[in-house]
């Protein structure tokens, strides 16, 4: 028999924390596809010369410094079909993986069209991969056991240190990066703020900081209902949910980032037809039906927006699986498919992926964020083999290599941009944000400056999909530091208890479900029942 | 006294009709802050659990331990939780972690042990049996929402809700200020021209809707049209210029020039794109020059462009200044002016280069509006798509397919390409 103790009120209306968004560098590209540049008239081809372009000088500079002082004084060779034999150099160009796993065009054109297709693998990476160097001139092919420990995709910009081998191949001895971009804000973050401030862990949160709420993968209108779960989260940031202790912290949620994945796949069974209505009958109330087509996964994010809308602003950025497009760089929602929550202009919907910058009380200077909805990173680790690859050293890399989508446009369907690539990381965000993804992951990524004289460093972060994880982060946006919160439900069906890969359903059976990221929910067939 | 009509509410609701009642839904039916419902809750239920079937749901939020895997209750199968390598941690960071569970009154002492702190247990909601499925407290919040929307900001401050400074409903419609696209090379003249373009976008929109509907009637000959059209720069509205010649009125210039600076960096581009392909193909070009030089002089004209070069490069010195606002609305004025000079305008999008048809020179340069809107008009003239099409092909024949001047620096042995 328990009793819950009383909940105190607070004399005074708790207020809360504001942020401000300011508007990002003339630097930072913009993922908007207007009338201006929505052509599709291009070859994918210009993509990596622009990328090569940009970064080969400074891949070339990092090089220099790195294997200029070498024995054997390498030297740089310009072009990739001019090295010699025998002779210790370096080139720069673009990396292509020649794996026959991966998708191919001929194939499928040449394929039996009466046998249905076999489903695409998960992973690309095989033993007979090639890894090649392109340049304008040409491509060579690299060979040697570095190449085992590194981790290679498709569409990088990289210098490679070795010889050419007999047979025409061209033997590595190092790789080496154009490493972290600058970063315009740390220097001024050194020169007016403490910067052992960010750094340093002993940094405290202080009360008044204000606090950026990151959430991906909502699914709304999935067939196992996580609308409780959300419930709760919306009271959560409402600040009704909770004691006093919790409203209070609640309070200091500024603004909230959904990234992704909003709303569940419609899963088309086949069996019936779409009612073209959208009327239904639900057997549950709040299930979702595939066969037929429903208005209420739509209607329900309107209202779980609009309540949270109605205290704090928020920015959505669509995800794999929203109805946004397949194509990289997603375009914005439209607001009016949101219903009320359109009338706040503090509600934003952003593209994916998108840079926001951010100032506040306690940080003027911005943060810069730069956030994505996972689809380039889960296309990335196709490439790796998993256990000496780890998803947060692929996002780590994906900032040394200044590129959040290198794969883009192999096998990462992106639009055809022709003048410049804005996939380019031109200036180290403060923070990214990866969403979409199995578990809840951060690190700060740090470069001590030897190279050019200012320190950079960056926040991963690495957010889980809420409806199978029921995870909520907080970042407070002038330390960096991170908070999680997880809502569940104990006892109870419905929600992340259904999807039984988390270790804090640990009364059910676990099962283990090692898939690579699909935007198929998959559901036990066992749920809890008391 | 309230707390009477409250003890009411909840005995009808719960007891007799068997609904669940969520502290939310308390304080909005009774304009309490959350906390007082909470305590309400809670009171009613220590006052009535005795006399009748009542379950209570609680919150309990808190702490819990970082590492979940040294806990104890873990089954131990394959060493606990299953791990995914693929997120093992590298470097990442342990981090505070806060869970806040929604739990029937016969768990929450478990529940609650496996907290390192709890912040606050509290009653969410009372019903008439336990709640299995966490998704049924989702059901009193359609009520709630509706009394939010209802009585707005001033239910917000009485029941505890923490409203933004920033956040404000803007009555009627809001249409929020259109996202700025830049593009490097042309940020400068871009923002020059991002206001009239939106303004003219709405406009051009229609132009495009039915130059759109063009290319599925191509076909084939679209297929090659956009082959060729790869020759040109991106600008896909810079296609449009062409016609400018054509329509070479003082009452058209007049909105034209209005932009003037921004039409005539368009202008320029693309006459030197016109002339270039004139020049190229050998075809004589006098009369489109002509009109050109005519639209030039009402506009500022640049004397890079005064003169038809006869450059064989296709290098472009200058990226072209993507102006999609002035030229969609450029469009939209042709698209009027087509109807009367119909016989003059040529599937003008078409990608023969320099091909004078019917009057007008038209570019290589890859457009998607311009010889949509012409085709949408030509829609019944098969004798004029049968033109387009060998002029595509011989366009496409002539076309190599890389645009971009960087792969013309770059030699042209081979292109790699990865795609």
């Amino acid at each position: 028999m328990a009793s819950a103790e009383l909940v105190p009120i607070s004399d005074s209306q708790l207020k809360r924390a504001t942020t401000t968004v300011v508007p990002v560098s003339q630097e930072t590209p913009s993922f908007i596809i207007d009338s201006k540049n929505k052509s599709y008239k291009h070859q994918y081809s210009n993509i990596y010369f622009l990328r090569l372009l940009a970064l080969r000088d400074s891949v070339i500079q990092a090089a220099s410094k790195r294997w200029d002082n070498l024995p054997g004084s390498p030297t740089f060779v310009s072009r990739v079909l001019e090295v010699e034999p025998s002779q210790l150099c370096y080139i720069v160009g673009t990396v292509y993986m020649d794996m026959p796993l991966k998708p191919n065009v001929m194939e499928d054109i040449a394929q039996d069209h009466s046998i249905p297709a076999p489903p695409p693998p998960p992973y690309y990476y095989s033993a007979e991969d090639q890894v090649m160097l392109e340049d304008e001139s040409g491509r060579i092919e690299l060979v040697g056991e570095r190449l085992k420990t590194e981790k290679l995709v498709t569409g990088l910009i990289i210098g490679a240190l070795g010889m050419e081998t007999t047979d025409g191949k061209f033997e590595v001895a190092d790789i080496c990066y154009a490493g972290l971009a600058p970063q315009p804000q740390a220097v001024i973050t050194q020169e007016s703020e403490d910067q052992m401030e960010v750094d340093s862990p002993n940094t405290e949160d202080l009360p008044t900081d204000e606090w950026i709420g990151v959430v991906s993968g909502l699914q709304i209108g999935e067939a196992s209902s996580t609308d409780g779960q959300i419930q709760l989260l919306v009271e959560y940031l409402t600040g009704e949910g909770g004691g006093l202790d919790d409203q209070l912290s609640a309070a200091r949620i500024s603004r909230l980032i959904i990234v992704g994945d909003s709303l569940a796949p419609m899963i088309i069974t086949g069996k019936g037809d779409a009612d073209a209505e959208g009327d239904i009958k639900k057997s549950r109330k709040f299930g979702y039906d595939g066969t037929t087509f429903s208005t209420h996964p739509t209607e329900s994010l309107s209202g779980v927006l609009l309540d949270i809308g109605q205290v704090m602003p928020i920015h959505l950025l669509p995800g794999a699986t929203d109805p946004s497009g397949t194509i990289l760089p997603q375009q914005p929602l439209p607001r009016a498919m949101f219903g009320a929550i359109s009338s706040f202009p503090s509600f934003s919907c952003e593209t994916n992926p998108t840079y926001l910058s951010l100032s506040s009380n306690s940080s003027p200077t911005p943060r810069v964020f730069l956030l994505h909805s996972g689809q380039p990173v889960n296309d990335m680790f196709k490439y790796l083999p998993s256990p000496p690859h780890t998803r947060l050293s692929i996002v780590e890399s994906s900032l040394k290599w200044r590129h959040i989508a290198p794969t883009a446009p192999d096998t990462l369907w992106c639009h055809p941009y022709s003048t410049a690539d804005p996939f380019l990381i031109k200036e180290t965000p403060d923070l990214y944000i990866v969403g979409g993804q199995k578990k809840f992951m951060t690190k700060m990524v740090e470069d001590d400056g030897k190279d050019d004289g200012i320190q950079k460093r960056c926040r991963l972060l690495l957010v889980p999909e809420f409806y199978r994880t029921g995870i909520f982060v907080l970042v407070n946006i002038r330390t960096l530091r991170v908070k999680t919160v997880m809502f569940r439900g104990e006892g109870m069906s419905g929600g992340m208890s259904d999807y039984l890969d988390t270790e804090e359903a640990s009364d059910t059976e676990l099962k283990n479900l090692a898939e690579p990221e699909s935007s198929i929910p998959h559901s036990s067939n066992t749920s809890i029942l008391l | 006294m309230s707390s009477q009509n409250i003890e009411d509410f909840l005995t009808k609701q719960v007891l007799i009709d068997g609904h669940i009642v969520t502290y939310r839904s308390l304080s909005r039916q009774f304009s309490l802050h959350v906390n007082a419902a909470k305590n309400a809750l809670a009171a009613f239920y220590v006052k009535s659990r005795s006399e009748s079937k009542l379950v209570a749901t609680y919150l309990v939020s808190g702490e819990v331990e970082l590492d979940p895997q040294a806990s104890d209750n873990m089954d131990i199968d394959d060493e606990g939780a299953p791990k995914d390598p693929e997120y093992e941690d590298d470097g990442a960071e342990e981090v505070q972690a806060t869970e806040v569970v929604l739990v029937g009154e016969k768990d929450l002492e478990h529940t609650k042990s496996k907290f390192s702190t709890v912040f606050m247990v509290h009653v969410y909601s009372l019903s008439p049996a336990p709640i299995r499925d966490i998704g049924l407290i989702c059901g009193p919040n359609e009520d709630v929402r509706k009394i939010d929307t209802q009585k707005g900001s001033e239910i917000a401050a009485k029941v505890g809700k923490i409203v933004g400074g920033d956040v404000k409903e803007v009555k009627g419609k809001y249409i929020p200020p259109p996202p700025a696209a830049t593009t490097s090379g042309s940020s400068s003249t871009t923002k020059a021209s991002s206001n009239v373009s939106s303004a003219i976008k709405r406009t051009g929109s229609t132009a495009n809707i039915t130059s759109d509907s063009k290319p599925k009637a191509i076909g084939l000959a679209g297929f090659f049209a956009k082959a060729g059209d790869t020759k040109g720069k991106k600008d896909a509205t810079k296609g449009k210029e062409p016609k400018k010649p054509v329509k070479e009125t003082a009452a058209k210039a007049k909105p034209a020039s209005k932009d003037s600076e921004m039409e005539d960096n368009s202008s320029k581009a693309s006459s030197k794109v016109k002339v270039k392909d004139s020049d190229t193909e050998g075809k004589s070009t006098a009369k489109t020059t002509s009109k050109r030089k005519q639209q030039e002089s009402l506009s500022e004209s640049d004397n890079e462009m005064s003169k038809p070069t006869t450059t064989t490069s296709k290098l472009k010195a200058k990226p072209p200044i993507r102006k999609g606002g002035t030229k969609r609305k450029s469009n939209v004025l042709l698209s009027e002016s087509e109807d009367e000079e119909e016989p003059q305008k040529p599937p003008s999008g078409a990608e023969s280069k320099g091909i004078v048809k019917k009057g007008q020179v038209v570019t290589n340069s890859e457009e998607e509006s311009a010889p949509k809107a012409s085709r949408a008009k030509d829609k019944g003239k098969g004798k004029q798509v049968v033109k387009e099409e060998d002029a595509d092909v011989l366009a496409m024949m002539d076309v190599d397919d890389s645009m971009s001047s960087y792969e013309r620096l770059a030699s042209s042995t081979d292109q790699p390409t990865s795609i």
